[in-house]
């Protein structure tokens, strides 16, 4: 039995076969992927796992300590208005996307600073009100272009090799994302990210063993402000120009959406969300103008049999599997999630706070 | 200060909740090293007296000293690594969603200052070792593996109890800690606590409402009630009290 909550410990005793051989295949596609889909199709698809990488950065937050914040448009735009101003003085990649890293970063941990008491929904309402203030600004700053942005972003060559050829632009994209999920993978199993989920399991037990819980809230939210800042200035040089919209409440969104989708507490639960979404997007703009019904209701509906995501359909199906194996019996507590091996000596949890109703010997 | 400071050194400590005076001028001295149990009929403040030890509550008047630091204005978190101050709820805080190991290596990360670290894996691999050993010690390997929140509330007592250690405190405080265990149980844990505590430079506070624990166990005892401390003094000589029987004993042994 695999628990979902893999960050930490259980990750290391997995095999490590066929991890790989999940990862050889995702890079051989990557490499395929411009063959395989034609250029036209490139777009999209650059887009896509640009959304991947940013709903991952915000599942640090969401899954990884239970931090809501629903501000993180803030970092992604300043990442890709960093980017357009950097192409506009025509910086080496590498360089500008180092500046859209470091000024999302700059200005998520200053967010962290104003928001260090705030938690629960005063923190994710103060998130979003610092974001759209943000975006207010933005607005009304005539050198980032107000309602307009800045268009005609281009990439500068690399190494010889020019991006006017759609492949390059998406080896180009799919290298950056792959650092940043590196990144976002190793920060989630480090002791970093142990620490962060246990503040997000019981943040009072986790202070009373020496856990400043402030501290690692806000260093999590300046890691997942670099990772929505990488993505931004990606988005920059595919989409060629940037408006304000990148910065907009919606754009805070729709990865939580994306998340909420795939499954708030898998490491690629975010990911399969954001390709799903994306997908779903692509097709329904197309076809119907109703399409944010379409996607609410889609949302609902995988929620409603699914709670904890896309992912969870193997545990959901394996409980509704031994729960009729299993004469239905009065399991209560731990069924919700079906992670308690059935028929186990330490299923029943007794109520907290009295000793009173302890089996006797 | 000459000789040894007091493990804890409540001075005049007032605690009121939305006009409810949880604790009313307490005072209290426990000298290091002892094992020192807090009695009292239930609502007499023995949680509220911990948290304000801890660092849970702040007083609203009085201090707190602990290992000769006034500690009243260190944050909790703080307290933990500065005067070694260790803590097992009433109701057991566990993570529940981690597995029981864990649940202790986190705590072990905690402790070794190695949870700061974001990018490398292996000092969680260390404290998964170092928290078997722990789980050994409270006999709680065989669910080593499981999800805490499968846990009985004995053995979530038992895993907090594994939780504390690894932060190797010089002062551990136990509330209830055999709340919820059967006899069985309870006396394993009486073993344990008693185990760890002979090994030296252990200061363990521990309220209880089993007698049995409480005379096996504690050096000292203080009686609260109220908000107040009654008296401090030798089991024998409270058990003496004709004060306590009435307030505590009285009504425990006629429940029980
Ligand atoms: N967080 C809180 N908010 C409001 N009132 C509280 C709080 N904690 C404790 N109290 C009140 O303070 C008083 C003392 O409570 P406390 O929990 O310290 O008692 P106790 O001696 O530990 O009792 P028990 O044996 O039932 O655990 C009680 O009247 C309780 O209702
Ligand atoms: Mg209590």
């Amino acid at each position: 039995m695999s628990s979902p909550r893999t960050a930490g410990l259980a990750v290391l005793r997995r095999p490590r076969a066929p991890a790989a051989a999940g990862l050889l295949t995702l890079g051989v596609l990557a490499i395929a992927w411009p063959q395989l889909v034609g250029s036209s199709a490139l777009f999209f698809w650059e887009t896509t796992v640009i959304a991947v990488l940013f709903a991952t950065s915000v599942n640090l937050l969401f899954g990884g300590g239970r931090i809501p914040s629903f501000g993180q448009a803030a970092f992604y735009g300043a990442g890709a208005y960093a980017v357009a101003e950097a192409a506009s003085r025509s910086w080496p990649v590498p360089l500008a996307l180092l500046l859209a890293v470091v000024v999302a970063g700059a200005l998520a941990m200053v967010t962290s600073l104003i928001t260090w008491r705030a938690a629960g929904l005063a923190f994710a309402m103060l998130t979003l009100a610092i974001a759209q203030a943000i975006y207010t600004l933005v607005v009304q700053v005539s050198w980032l272009g107000g309602y307009n942005g800045i268009p005609g972003i281009s990439v500068p060559a690399l190494a010889g090799i020019n991006f006017y050829n759609p492949a390059n632009l998406w080896y180009l994209d799919v290298v950056c994302v792959a650092i940043g999920m590196l990144v976002f993978w190793r920060v989630m199993h480090s002791p970093f990210g142990h620490t962060l989920n246990s503040i997000r399991e019981d943040p009072v037990r986790a202070a009373f063993l020496g856990v400043n819980i402030r501290a690692y809230r806000a260093v999590a939210f300046t890691i997942a402000g670099c990772g929505a800042g990488l993505a931004g200035g990606l988005f920059a040089y595919v989409n060629q120009v940037v408006t304000p919209d990148s910065l907009y409440w919606t754009q805070s969104a729709t990865p939580i959406i994306m998340l909420l989708l795939g499954g708030i507490t898998y490491y690629w639960g975010p990911a399969v969300g954001a390709v799903l979404l994306s997908a779903l997007l692509n097709y329904l703009t197309q076809a119907t103008t109703n399409y944010l019904l379409y996607i609410g209701l889609l949302l609902l509906a995988v929620l409603i049999v699914m709670p904890r995501g896309l992912l969870s359909l193997p545990t959901v199906v394996s409980d509704l599997w031994s729960r009729g194996r299993v004469a239905s019996g009065s399991r209560s507590s731990g069924a919700r999630t079906g992670l308690v091996p059935v028929g186990s000596s330490t299923d029943t949890v007794a109520m907290p706070g009295e000793q009173d109703q302890e089996n006797p010997p | 200060m000459s000789g040894d400071p007091s493990a804890v050194e409540v001075r005049g400590v007032v605690k009121r909740f939305a006009g409810n005076l949880a604790l009313d001028d307490v005072s209290l001295v426990i000298p290091a090293g002892q094992l020192h149990a807090i009695i009292g009929p239930n609502g007499a403040g023995k949680s509220t007296l911990f948290g304000v030890i801890a660092g849970e509550h702040r007083p609203d008047r009085g201090t707190v000293w602990v290992a000769g630091r006034d500690v009243t204005r260190i944050a909790a978190h703080r307290r933990v690594r500065a005067v070694g101050v260790a803590r097992a709820f009433q109701v057991a805080r566990i993570f529940p969603e981690m597995s029981v190991r864990q649940n202790v290596a986190a705590a072990v990360i905690a402790a070794n200052g190695s949870a700061r670290q974001f990018w490398r894996v292996k000092p969680l691999r260390v404290a998964s070792v170092v928290a078997d050993e722990a789980l050994e010690r409270l006999s709680l390997v065989p669910v080593a593996g499981r999800p805490a929140r499968a846990l009985s509330q004995g053995d979530r007592k038992r895993l907090e109890i594994a939780m504390a250690l690894v932060l190797r405190p010089r002062l551990l405080l136990l509330d209830e800690p055999t709340a919820g265990m059967s006899p069985e149980e309870t006396a394993a844990t009486v073993e344990l606590i008693r185990g760890i505590w002979s090994l030296g430079g252990l200061t363990v506070m521990l309220t209880e409402h089993d007698m049995q624990v409480v005379f096996d166990l504690a050096q000292q005892l203080t009686v609260m009630d109220r908000g107040h401390v009654l008296c401090s003094g030798e089991p024998e000589t409270i058990r003496g009290r004709d004060d306590v029987r009435e307030i505590y004993l009285g009504r425990a042994h006629g429940a029980a």
